[in-house]
């Protein structure tokens, strides 16, 4: 199962492009979306859940096309929108039944047996009898992440599923993610967050100001910013200059000033060493990168 | 393809959604607990409920949903409104709608899941009036009919209410404006909307007639179910519209516009309903006028009389085949070429034979035109053989009554109620003459001659061929000759018969001769109960009431029979103008409404629990068969035989609905004039109250203007000729209409009594009661009439009738020297009571005098007012330009003299002088005789000059302290008639004329009413005075007490600040309520010149409400 993007652009109507031309294949395994906000990876998300229109471009998800062919896309999707925190007045157990059943489980007790499952699964058990409306932030996330995927959906799309959690939630959710992802499905994860992909996904792509940035593995983005990646110590004169300069990914104050982590060409300093990239700093890498190229 | 999986989905949570929201929780929640308690109210003992509630099963849960429905129509647009907004705000919404379903799947899952809710909540309202209706054991009907009433009356209007919200949502996005917006609508369709355009805007059904009958049905289903289509598809394609609408990709680019097509396609089927629902309306009136039109052609054309018909009826489900043998005479006056007849336009005339042979004859809508084989000729008689078949067209009712004046449908308590006129069912059949289900000779109503109703008496038989079980009612003997087959004779040529059929019960007793039936649906026998004991008192008790009330109107009943039959609800109760009974009086028959529901007395068991409480209350034991005995009496008195002023509870009903009389004459005999048809009706009422006390004086005191006053400013207006064809115009106020019948009705009584004064009254109706005797079973003409006064007092009253016909001229009545005082009689103490009484206008008069002594021991029964007859009463004639002197003497003090003008100039039409004191005694002898004396056209002296509030030296200022939203609606209020009503304990913040006894006039006694205040307003007299002399100025005042609660202002008597002009100037004058008498009140004496004659008023007082009435300027010479 694979999902082709061709020369895809969203304009909303105050003239705000939201998406620029994107041209990507998406496979099965789980695929991370990066960018900063308003990169466009909602929009992206929005059109491919069949929410939004595109302004130009096609998407087809093997012989289906997303324009023509909603009901059958429809049918094996599942989508966690970024905001999901306002439910009718149903109980945890109801608005999964509710989602089982649109999802197009006819059986009561097929239904109510999968229910119950997936509250297993994402720890809701206990909680089933409440109101959704009143679980904590995390519990209506996981309720979200059971709904989408209680249909046994082909493509999984969540939009920046992680914002608000703890840690403890966050490790959980990746886990869920990551188990699914062994399946012959498809999972889209937009975030921000460049650690809730670097363990999960296989394939990510980068997108900037509506741009894509990157497409391709962790290891090749990791890769292209080798040699781009610095730690510095330095002074507290110096840390400004560095600072206006270069991007800084971190700052560790030492004894005599600073050790400071920096994306760019810091061989020009003195005590500068050269270190290993990782997702961090590749996305930094990419995103100064792109912005100098706009 | 629609997925029913997927709308049963999310109708389901949306209901599950629904029924947690607390909004529509305490909706639910009052309803039941609100209707609960009507129902509980409606059905327990002595609550007060009319007793239609309990009597027909379908009045409970028809008034549950009535009640409910107007409720969630303005709760469903909140709660829809409510839906979309909630979508839009919802981001959970997004996790829906990437699901796999189709944008129409999602809104009908919602719409139905919404109604789902509703219909679940009217369900529980139903059962619940179920439960109440057939718990009581005066229900007599299957449940199930009454399951119509949620499809005709909460679904259409959720439907379309849901539709309009989610449509309007979706246009202007803004949940706030929609409600606004169709809170508006609502509101504006109730309040005004649903009466207009036979109540196609009556989303809510709150008009429409759906009152279901146990005999009937509901009498219009398919109009009714035309109305609610209208809006169950314009509620469907609101809903489709939204579906093409909703803010979400569609889920198939095939069906995108399938929604817009189907949402056109229901509008134009809506519209189309509307359309059919209009027609059929419209319809109804174009073909009553095209009958109307040709009954204008032909009412004059030469006619046969039908002496004899012999009518063989067959009744099968909803047609009737008949053959009628008639025998006609030829008494037109010329040779007949053509026979014409009037028959339903629905019945299909197969052949017609003159004696024995076919002859030709042509149909046009009702008329039957005959084609004899050969002329007949004058006084000729033939036999015709008409055979036909067919169903009966309802249009052909009621020709006579003005559309504009008539509804369709009634009102009793909170029901509307189809008006029927004929039933052709299977299981019921109900036919009255006006259905012309049998040949009539000539035509009916002629808006050229509208008062000409004269039918031939003719000699019936009918016989009626009908199912087993069914049993058929009509005038005459009846026999029965196997099941279902019957035959009726009656004894005398009828005017008219009817013809009823139907699962009907019989009881009947007979009593000297006369046979008393009751024909009940079965079922419907409720009152047999409250009467088992009685059966052997049944005779005498019907003996006497029947005593009692030939008694009054002085005729014997003329037939062998008289019986009660049930009728549906819906059957019309609707006047003729030449009647001033209903169509449900028939020959030997009174047609009664399913169960009794609207005649008076008829809830026997609320009236045994009153009785048995007065007894307890007054310690009195009466026996079952007593109470019974009393019980039949009052459901007698009430219905057939009621005291003048008795009253009613529903607005279709008088007391002349089921008058018995039309049998002691009009069904027995009638008088008949091409040139003055209205005598007929002039006469039957005469005869009817001639001995009935039928004085105003109990009239609500707060009226402004009553029926006969509205009739007199008719009738000064334009003469009975005038309009009689012009008809009369609608009144804003269904309450204040006047119909043609109720002028023919005050002018009858008035040109009669003239009659009885001028030729004295034993000797008039005595001659009348044997002419009447003498013609029974036949008609008598006007002219042979005259020649009996002509014969019996030596003039003809052609002139006075032709007089009484075309003047709009009326007498007015003059009251002077009226003197109270006290005469002594060896040792007794008489009071003499004298006046005189003129009425200079040249037209005769008649007023009728009452007296109410002052009896301080009497104690008033309220409970009984007709009962509490005046102790005296007179009529005086008063010839054109003449006077009267009258004298009454009484033996104890009277209180109050009521002189009632009747037809007259006069306003008010009955003139009250309250007598306080007997202080005077005057020697001499008595006076108490009514003399001629000299007649006087004022009641003023040579040097006395009145400017009234009439006059046009009068003039106000008008400072109005209305809204302008109120000003605005009371501008487009079109105000009837000019005289308002006299509220004292709600003033009008304006100046406004209304009428009372007390007040100055010469004719009109009324005077300009407003609200006290601080001198805004302000009324002056201006007179135009001769000379330049000293003149004592007097105000004219009627004090009125205040009535109501008072408050402030209302707790003090109202004072009067006067300016006087004259020629030095102005004088203010203040009168208090102390120096204030009713009457004439002495203001000062002025030197005034001709130019300065004015008095002026401001409405400046410490009263709540001040009058401007009257100033008088006496000279002194």
């Amino acid at each position: 199962m694979q999902i082709n993007i061709h020369n895809l652009s969203k304009i909303y109507p105050n003239g705000k492009k939201a998406l620029d031309n994107i041209n990507m294949e998406i496979g099965t395994g789980m695929f991370g979306l990066l960018g900063p906000n308003g990169a466009g990876k909602s929009s992206l998300m929005r059109i491919l859940v069949t929410l939004m229109k595109p302004t130009m471009g096609s998407v087809s998800i093997d012989s289906f096309d997303l324009e023509k062919n909603r009901k059958e896309i429809r049918s094996i999707l599942g989508y966690l929108p970024q905001d999901f925190r306002f439910f009718s007045k149903l109980k945890t157990w109801e608005f999964l039944d509710y989602a089982a059943s649109l999802s197009g489980i006819r059986s009561k007790s097929i239904r109510r047996d999968k229910v119950d499952e997936w509250l297993d699964k994402v720890g809701l058990f206990d909680v089933r009898e409440r109101d959704a409306n009143k679980l904590s932030g995390g519990m209506k996330r996981r309720l979200g992440i059971a709904q989408t995927l209680i249909g046994s959906p082909k493509i999984i799309v969540v939009d920046e599923p992680t914002t608000g959690l703890d840690p403890e939630e966050r490790i959980r959710f990746r886990n869920i993610l990551s188990e699914l992802s062994q399946q012959d499905v498809i999972i889209i994860l937009s975030t921000h967050i460049v650690g809730d992909i670097s363990s999960i996904c296989n394939n990510l792509a980068l997108l900037n100001n509506g741009q894509l940035a990157f497409k391709g593995t962790p290891e090749a983005l990791i890769e292209k910013a080798r040699g781009h990646v610095w730690q510095v110590s330095t002074s507290g004169y110096e840390y400004d200059l560095i600072k206006e300069k270069y991007a800084v990914v971190s700052t560790i104050p030492t004894q005599e000033g600073w050790e400071v982590q920096l994306i760019g060409d810091g061989s020009q300093f003195p005590n500068a060493i050269e270190l290993e990239p990782n997702l961090e700093h590749a996305y930094v890498y990419f995103m100064e990168m792109s912005s100098a190229l706009i | 393809m629609i997925s029913i999986h997927t709308i049963r989905t999310v109708a389901k949570f949306e209901t599950r959604t629904l029924l947690r929201s607390w909004f529509f929780r305490i909706f639910a929640g009052f309803s039941i607990l609100f209707i609960g308690i009507f129902n509980v109210t409606a059905f327990v003992e002595n609550s007060g409920a009319p007793w239609i509630y309990r009597a027909l099963p379908a009045a409970i849960p028809y008034a549950n949903l009535i009640l409910l429905n107007l409720g969630q129509a303005i709760v469903a647009v909140f709660l829809a409104s409510e839906f979309l907004k909630q979508d839009s705000k919802n981001d959970t919404i997004e996790v829906i709608y990437a699901r796999s379903m189709t944008n129409s799947e999602y809104i009908l899952g919602k719409t139905i899941g919404i109604i789902g809710v509703f219909v679940i909540l009217n369900f529980i309202i139903l059962l619940m009036g179920i439960g109440f209706s057939f718990l009581s054991n005066d229900s007599s009907q299957s449940a199930w009919v009454v399951f119509y009433y949620p499809l005709l009356i909460s679904i259409p209007t959720l439907i379309y209410i849901l539709g309009l919200a989610f449509f309007l949502m979706i246009l202007l996005k803004n949940q706030a404006i929609t409600f606004i917006i169709l809170l508006g609508y609502i509101a504006l369709s109730i309040f005004y909307l649903n009466t207009k355009f036979y109540h196609l805007f009556d989303y809510i059904a709150y008009q429409v007639p759906m009152m279901n009958s146990t005999i009937g049905g509901f009498g219009n289903l398919r109009e009714v179910a035309i109305h609610r289509g209208i809006y169950f598809f314009l509620g469907i394609g609101f809903i489709l519209f939204t579906i093409s609408k909703l803010n979400r990709l569609p889920q198939s680019k095939k069906l995108v516009s399938l929604p817009i097509y189907l949402a056109v396609i229901s509008f134009l089927i809506g519209g189309i309903l509307a359309k059919t629902y209009i027609d059929i309306n419209i319809d109804k009136q174009e073909f009553r006028n095209e009958i109307i039109a040709l009954n204008n052609k032909y009412v004059s054309f030469p006619k046969p009389e039908v002496t004899s018909c012999n009518i063989d009826l067959t009744h099968t489900g909803e047609e009737i085949a008949v053959k009628v043998k008639l025998e006609i005479c030829n008494n037109s006056g010329s040779n007949l070429d053509t026979l014409l007849f009037s028959l339903n336009p629905n019945l299909t005339v197969n052949s017609v034979l003159q004696n024995g042979r076919n002859v030709d004859f042509i149909r046009q809508t009702h008329l039957l035109k005959i084609i004899p084989g050969k002329p007949i000729l004058k006084k000729d008689s033939s036999k015709l053989d008409i055979i036909y078949t067919g169903s009966i067209d309802e249009r052909t009712h009621f020709l006579d009554l003005n559309p504009e004046l008539t509804e369709d449908n009634f009102t009793a308590e909170m029901f509307r109620i189809r008006k029927r006129f004929s039933y052709l069912q299977d299981n019921f059949v109900c036919l009255t003459s006006d259905a012309l289900w049998y040949p009539i000779s000539g035509v009916g109503y002629s808006s050229s001659n509208p008062a000409l109703h004269s039918p031939d008496f003719t000699n019936y038989t009918l016989k009626v061929q009908t199912s087993k079980n069914l049993i058929p009612v009509s005038q005459g003997e009846s026999t029965k000759i196997e099941d279902g087959v019957f035959e009726f004779q009656p004894e005398y040529a009828l005017p008219k018969i009817s013809l009823l059929i139907g699962d009907y019960r019989k009881h009947s007793i007979k009593v000297d001769s006369v046979e008393y039936s009751i024909y009940s649906i079965s079922g419907n026998e409720f009152y047999l109960k409250h009467f088992d004991v009685i059966q052997d008192s049944l005779p005498s008790l019907i003996r006497e009431l029947k005593n009692e009330y030939e008694t009054q109107i002085d005729l014997e009943y003329p037939f062998k029979r008289f019986a009660l039959a049930e009728v549906p609800i819906q059957f019309a109760l609707d006047k003729h103008i030449w009647s001033i009974s209903s169509d449900a009086v028939q020959p030997e028959i009174i047609f009664y409404p399913e169960k009794g529901v609207v005649m008076k007395e008829t809830d026997f068991k609320k009236r045994k629990n009153r009785f048995e409480k007065r007894m307890k209350r007054d310690n009195e034991e009466v026996s079952d068969e007593e109470l019974q005995a009393r019980m039949f009496k009052r459901f007698v008195r009430g219905n057939f035989m009621p005291p003048p002023n008795e009253w009613y509870q529903f607005d279709n009903v008088d007391k002349n609905t089921y008058s018995p009389f039309p049998n002691y004459y009009g069904f027995s005999t009638q008088m008949y004039s091409q040139e003055y048809p209205a005598l007929n009706i002039a006469l039957g009422v005469y005869l009817q109250e001639k001995n009935s006390n039928s004085s105003s004086q109990n009239r609500w005191r707060f009226d402004g203007i009553s029926k006969e006053e509205r009739i007199n400013l008719e009738l000064k207006k334009a003469s009975l000729t005038e309009i009689t064809k012009t008809g009369l115009k609608k009144s804003k106020d269904d309450d204040e209409q006047i119909y043609l019948n109720d002028i023919f009705r005050a002018k009858g009584i008035h040109l009669f009594s003239l009659f009885k004064a001028k030729y004295g009254e034993d000797n008039f109706n005595s001659l009348l009661k044997d002419y009447i005797e003498e013609n029974r079973h036949r008609k008598f003409s006007f002219s042979n009439f005259d020649s009996l006064l002509l014969a019996h007092n030596g003039e003809s009253v052609q002139t006075d009738v032709k007089n009484w016909y075309t003047t709009n001229k009326l007498p007015g009545f003059l009251i002077k020297d009226l003197e109270t005082y006290k005469v002594k009689e060896g040792d007794h103490i008489k009071y003499q009571i004298r006046y005189k009484i003129s009425n200079p206008e040249s037209v005769d008069g008649i007023v009728s005098v009452s007296i109410e002594l002052n009896d301080r021991n009497r104690r008033r029964n309220r409970r009984n007012p007709g009962e509490n007859k005046p102790a005296f009463t007179k009529s005086i004639f008063i010839p054109a330009n003449s006077a009267q002197e009258v004298g009454f003497v009484f033996p104890s003090q009277p209180g109050r003299m009521n002189v009632s003008t009747h037809i007259s100039e006069n306003l008010p039409n009955s003139l009250v002088y309250d007598f306080n004191s007997f202080d005077k005694t005057k020697k001499g002898s008595f006076f108490n005789d009514i003399k001629d004396c000299e007649p006087f056209d004022g009641i003023l002296a040579s040097n006395e000059f009145v400017v009234d509030n009439e006059d046009k030296g009068f003039e106000y200022v008008q400072v109005s302290n209305k809204s302008y939203l109120k000003q605005w609606i009371d501008d487009k209020r079109v105000t009837e008639h000019e005289y308002s009503r006299l509220r004292t304990w709600n003033p009008p913040n304006e100046w406004k004329n209304v009428l009372r006894s007390g007040f100055f006039g010469k004719y009109v006694k009324s005077a300009f009413f407003t609200k006290s205040g601080q001198g805004d307003r302000s009324a002056s007299w201006t007179a135009e005075l001769k000379n330049s002399a000293q003149y004592d100025v007097y105000c004219h005042i009627e004090k009125v007490e205040h009535w109501g609660r008072r408050r402030g202002r209302q707790q003090k008597k109202t004072d009067y600040n006067f300016k006087v002009y004259h020629e030095s100037g102005v004088e203010e004058i203040n009168k208090n309520d102390q120096e204030l008498e009713n009457g004439w009140n002495y203001l000062g004496t002025f030197f005034i010149n001709p130019e300065n004659a004015r008095v002026e008023l401001t409405n400046k007082s410490i009263g709540a409400f001040l009058f401007a009435d009257a100033i008088k300027w006496v000279e002194n010479k």
